[in-house]
């Protein structure tokens, strides 16, 4: 990790400690936990498609998976929420495993259509399977995360349990990057033949990200169940799937910033975009325009060229 | 002392090599042998099947009849990854550069056979992991050196010209740490005088004990560096021997006339 990711992390830390004071408005702060929510898949979204160039149009089957995994374990079955937790990870990432091994030897859009069918399909398991998942009205009370006798009840608690977890996984992916693991995925990106030749294992390394981006779907998953307590399919269809790769492509695919900052673009900006009423759509798709338009790729760095060239006026 | 040179006499063996793709037939019995520590050229005409060795020794094709053995072990069939972990490595002709890395990490790809670090390790940044990142990056380091892209080390690939390219995927060739090296025209697209440091950068390699294969259409640098020429056509050896006495061959001259009169009304 360089001094300029060190540094930026250490903002974005400061200023996810200070947000929720800042907001305190609790409708808010239940915005800024879907930010963390789905900054995690998006995440592992920018490590597949961005550094190692695999598109996925599926990955709201990941998080769909989690959710369901986690909110059925501890509804149905009375487990605790911590190993429904544990078993979205496991249960996301083996099913990565099983349609990954097949489909990552597809390249480009034959791999974009199948990781798209492979979400369709798992949404309407959400939606058929109705013992289980309540079919398309959903199921709801779903129990909230408890350690010991302390349960994370409100928004402000659980804003920090959440953020936690992804500044870790923030921390590991940056970590992951700049390693000989992540120079492997990026070569794979530039030209899988050579990568191949200089000894990378190219289709192990495809199914492993793919995996791992599947677990943080997973994971995403079971933080939303138990915190919306309530789970329907309508979530997790493949629109989702879009709206994902567009976090990751609004905030510049090349760079892991993108995936937190391009998430915040498109979880906050439609709540603000509500004061233009009918309108807001038409809005919310203008700005995107503009943002791929005049910043493209580099969201993240054009925003701290800005306050970096500002700091230094101002010394 | 003898029996060492014995085991290590052909460092790579391909035996009646056939090829097709589709209908058609790209390499047809080629047979031909590669001792250690010497520098052989593979030429022929547009076409002959010289790239397609490459990539069948590699590992990116696999051959449809035909046995290539490397260090007496058959390597056919196997993925690239794993032949270059044996030992082999190569270069591209039409430049496979990773354009996302910086020039100091495209060699650092390169050390990956020898490294072991995985998703974990690297994730934890443990102290192994720290140790080996630190030997990969000295190593890369060095390797700069010796192409002479030092200074050029942060830099991306898309700011250096295109003979620094090339010094960039040879680097990152040796990185791997390979006994033999396949050289998939080093010379193309260069001038004069880049040709003549390229001559004197594979000799230098050779010099390190590492063995060299390249194709090559520069008549001249092929000539004057490599110790044994195996000369193809229409995917058929026609030739194989050293480089005086393909000169004098009176097929091969038959093939090159034609081909070097147009090279020369071309240029005129």
């Amino acid at each position: 990790m360089g001094k300029g990711n060190l540094s930026g992390f250490l903002i974005l830390t400061a200023f996810i400690l200070i947000a929720p004071l800042l907001v305190r408005n609790p409708y808010y702060i239940g915005i800024l936990v879907f930010w963390g929510i789905y900054t995690l898949i998006t995440i592992g979204l920018s490590l597949l498609i961005g550094y190692t160039g695999q598109i996925s149009l599926g990955h709201a089957a990941f998080f769909g998976l989690g959710a369901y995994t986690s909110g059925i374990l501890s509804t149905h079955f009375k487990l605790s929420p911590w190993l429904g937790l544990i078993a979205a990870v496991f249960i996301a990432a083996f099913v990565a495993f099983i349609i990954g091994a097949p489909a990552l030897k597809l390249r480009g859009h034959y791999l974009a259509m199948a990781t798209l069918a492979f979400g369709e399909i798992i949404y309407i398991v959400f939606n058929q399977w109705i013992s289980l998942t309540g079919g398309p009205s959903g199921f709801g009370g779903i129990p909230r995360f408890c350690l010991g006798g302390f349960c994370l009840e409100s928004d402000f608690t659980y804003y920090y349990f959440v953020w936690a977890i992804v500044l870790l996984a923030f921390l590991a992916s940056l970590n992951l990057i700049h390693s000989r693991v992540g120079r492997a995925l990026r070569s794979i990106h530039g030209s899988e033949i050579a990568a191949n030749c200089m000894g990378v294992d190219t289709s192990g390394y495809k199914l492993k990200v793919f995996v791992l981006s599947g677990a943080l779907g997973g994971l995403a998953g079971s933080l939303y169940a138990h915190f919306v307590t309530f789970l329907s399919p309508g979530t997790f269809s493949v629109m989702f799937s879009v709206v994902l790769l567009t976090m990751v492509a609004v905030g510049g695919m090349r760079n892991i910033w993108g995936a937190i900052t391009g998430t915040a673009i498109l979880t906050i900006l439609p709540e603000y975009l509500r004061v233009f009423q009918d309108y807001d759509i038409l809005i919310y798709g203008g700005v995107l325009l503009l943002i791929m338009i005049f910043l493209p790729e580099v969201l993240v760095m054009g925003i701290f060229n800005l306050i970096k060239k500002s700091l230094k006026k101002a010394r | 002392m003898e029996q060492k040179r014995q085991n290590t006499k052909f460092l790579l063996r391909v035996e009646n090599l056939r090829k097709e793709f589709g209908g058609i037939v790209a390499l047809e019995k080629v047979s031909f042998s590669v001792n250690s520590n010497l520098i052989k050229a593979i030429i022929g005409p547009n076409g002959a099947g010289k790239t397609t060795i490459f990539n069948i020794v590699s590992g990116i094709y696999s051959p449809t009849k035909g046995k290539v053995l490397f260090k007496e072990e058959r390597i056919d069939n196997l993925s690239p990854h794993l032949i270059a972990k044996k030992g082999i490595s190569r270069t591209f002709q039409n430049l496979q550069i990773f354009p996302n890395l910086t020039v100091i990490e495209n060699v650092m790809v390169g050390c990956h056979p020898w490294t072991k670090s995985g998703f974990l390790s690297c994730i934890l940044k443990t102290g192994k992991n720290r140790r080996e990142e630190k030997k990969i990056y000295e190593r890369a380091e060095e390797l700069l050196k010796f192409v002479g892209l030092a200074e050029k080390k942060s830099l991306f690939p898309s700011s250096l010209t295109f003979h620094q390219q090339r010094l960039v995927e040879i680097a990152r060739a040796l990185a791997t740490e390979p006994e033999l090296i396949l050289l998939d025209e080093p010379a193309a697209g260069l001038n004069a005088r880049e040709t003549i440091d390229m001559a004197e950068l594979i000799y230098k390699i050779k010099e390190k004990g590492i063995c060299v294969l390249l194709v090559e259409h520069d008549m001249d640098l092929v000539m004057d560096i490599s110790q044994e020429v195996v000369v193809l056509d229409s995917g058929r050896v026609i030739a194989e021997g050293e480089p005086e006495s393909i000169q004098k061959n009176e097929e091969v001259i038959a093939i090159y006339l034609g081909e070097k009169e147009f090279v020369k009304n071309k240029k005129s």
